[in-house]
């Protein structure tokens, strides 16, 4: 029996269907195999595959728990277990990044991408002890660093240090430069501090300022532009501002009907961005959709009240919106479940070949063979 | 134009010949044969009365669960439509889908010969079930036996998984 299926049919259809732990392992099938897996187009076919499904997220889980060293308490235990859970998919995955760390660090998930996590790592050191007025006083040197890595092919990258240290990250591939982006912020920051994977602009953090301070929220990277909320404390009013982090502009637009005391998250879905917003005291929640990009129009999608709040010119008392997703078309219980509050991280897939080497050397800007693989074949039937 | 004037009377059905490599006609409903993208498109262009392709690359056999394929893909998505017209909710995606699977689970060799008559004649969803039917069956496998099932040689010298 002799059954060949064509190489185009192989690699760019069959094997991108498969998770990473196959593929490895399919690595020592032949040297073809050895080298079209390790390929960068390879990689990119797989991870535009992986792209494309229904997002899932990362959450830590309860299971499991690890030793740290903690300069007041000594020893503790911390749970430092992720889980990546696709709801859609009923995929279940524990994240195993305490391996590619030393023992006794203090570590974060902070953002993920494309498979990719960016993780904060804070080991401690007790320098001496101190007794001042009878006081006693630990001196605690405070060491903190961030990391990208893959924990599925185990590769991970030390960042250059941040001009300042960020709690918050949002990591992101921007399409339309074809770049990997971070985006750190913390409390009260009156703008982004910006990393670039690939292009001339590798290696530098670099630092956008806006007018305004920006709420805690994630922002999101949508045709090329950073959506984030300002911080705002006026009642009916949330203001997005669109930071274009290649020429540093800025632009601000108003939502009307909103409520500026909200936790808010951006949403592409199939191509559309969805912005989702929850009450601090949880009394409503709404969504609205980018209607028009061109003329940033965003129209309120949907509101949904649980209990009538007593201040006076709250939203929730505005009437007229569906009170369910019917709106939201397809996408129903994905936007029901997971959506709302900005602790979870939102990841379509943790399953990516890519390694922080290639990812930093721009090697997705490589040619794309594949296209000219199938036309080459195409061109032999006829 | 003159149908306009009398909808009722529905037009006589458009027939179009595929012919297999191994020389057997089968005609088919216009319709069905515009489900590959192939056909599609340059349909047009060709005369009513010459309406024949000749399908080199596509046995008999395989040509006729093809053909069962798309027929059974137009006749489900009218019913599916007319249900969401009358508003009268139907599982017929869901039973498409259930049919989809048992139509796919066939042999390796008429599984490779399927995938291929849908790659040439470009027919997406059947190409795409196609491909994830044999995506599934070699998940999880040994490298070993992919080799056998894609007819591979053996030649690295070191395997990178011996020593783990």
């Amino acid at each position: 029996m002799a059954v060949c299926l064509p190489h185009d049919i192989i690699f760019d259809e069959i094997l991108t269907r498969l998770t990473v732990k196959d593929l490895l392992r399919f690595k020592s099938v032949c040297k073809l195999w050895c080298k079209a897996i390790g390929g960068p187009c390879f990689v990119k076919a797989h991870l535009h595959r992986w792209r494309s499904l229904p997002p899932g997220y990362i959450k830590e889980s309860a299971e499991g728990k690890i030793l740290v060293r903690h300069p007041y308490w000594g020893k503790i235990h911390v749970r430092h277990h992720y889980c990546f859970y696709n709801d859609v998919t009923e995929e279940y995955l524990p994240i195993n990044i305490k391996d590619i760390f030393k023992r006794g660090v203090h570590f974060d998930l902070l953002a993920s991408c494309d498979g990719l996590l960016v993780v904060q790592v804070t080991s401690y050191r007790r320098l001496s002890n101190v007794f001042i007025d009878k006081s006693y006083y630990v001196c605690i040197d405070k060491d903190t660093s961030y990391y990208v890595c893959n924990p599925v092919i185990r590769s991970s990258k030390k960042l250059p240090l941040p001009p300042e240290i960020f709690s918050k990250a949002f990591f992101i591939y921007n399409s339309t430069v074809n770049q990997y982006m971070i985006i750190g912020w913390g409390e009260d920051w009156g703008g982004y501090l910006v990393f670039t994977f690939g292009g001339s602009k590798t290696g530098s953090w670099k630092k956008f300022s806006l007018p305004k301070p920006i709420a805690p929220d994630p922002p999101y990277m949508f045709k090329g532009w950073l959506h984030g909320v300002v911080c705002s404390l006026e009642i009916n009013k949330t203001l997005i501002f669109l930071l274009n982090t290649t020429t540093g502009e800025a632009e601000e637009i108003t939502l009307s009907d909103s409520c500026g005391l909200s936790q808010y998250r951006f949403l592409e879905v199939t191509g559309s961005l969805y912005l989702l917003s929850l009450a601090c005291d949880e009394h409503y929640r709404a969504a609205w959709i980018l209607e028009d990009w061109e003329k940033k129009k965003w129209t309120k999608l949907h509101q949904k009240t649980f209990w009538s709040c007593k201040r006076e010119s709250c939203q929730c008392k505005l009437e007229g919106f569906g009170s369910d997703y019917s709106t939201i078309p397809k996408n129903k219980c994905l936007l029901n479940k997971y959506s709302y509050g900005t602790d979870v991280i939102l990841n379509s897939h943790i399953n990516s070949l890519l390694s922080i080497k290639q990812l930093s050397c721009g090697y997705l800007e490589q040619g794309d063979q594949r296209q000219n693989r199938k036309r080459k074949r195409k061109r032999q039937q006829k | 134009m003159k149908d306009s004037f009398n909808p009722s009377i529905e037009p006589p059905k458009k027939t179009v010949t595929l012919v297999s490599s191994d020389g057997y006609d089968f005609e088919v409903e216009e319709e069905v044969a515009l489900e590959s993208q192939v056909i599609k498109d340059g349909f047009e262009d060709k005369a009513v009365d010459d309406r024949e392709y000749l399908l080199f690359n596509v046995h008999s056999d395989t040509l006729e669960l093809i053909i069962k394929y798309c027929e059974k893909h137009v006749s489900s998505r009218k019913s599916i439509s007319a249900a969401a017209a009358s508003s009268s909710s139907s599982n017929g995606e869901e039973a498409l889908k259930e049919w989809d699977e048992h139509f796919i689970s066939v042999d390796t060799n008429t599984l490779y010969d399927i995938l291929m008559a849908a790659d040439y004649l470009n027919i997406k969803s059947l190409l795409d079930l196609a491909i994830q039917k044999v995506a599934d069956t070699i998940h999880g496998r040994s490298p070993e036996q992919i080799r056998k099932k894609f007819n591979i040689e053996n030649d690295s010298i070191i395997d990178p998984w011996a020593s783990e």
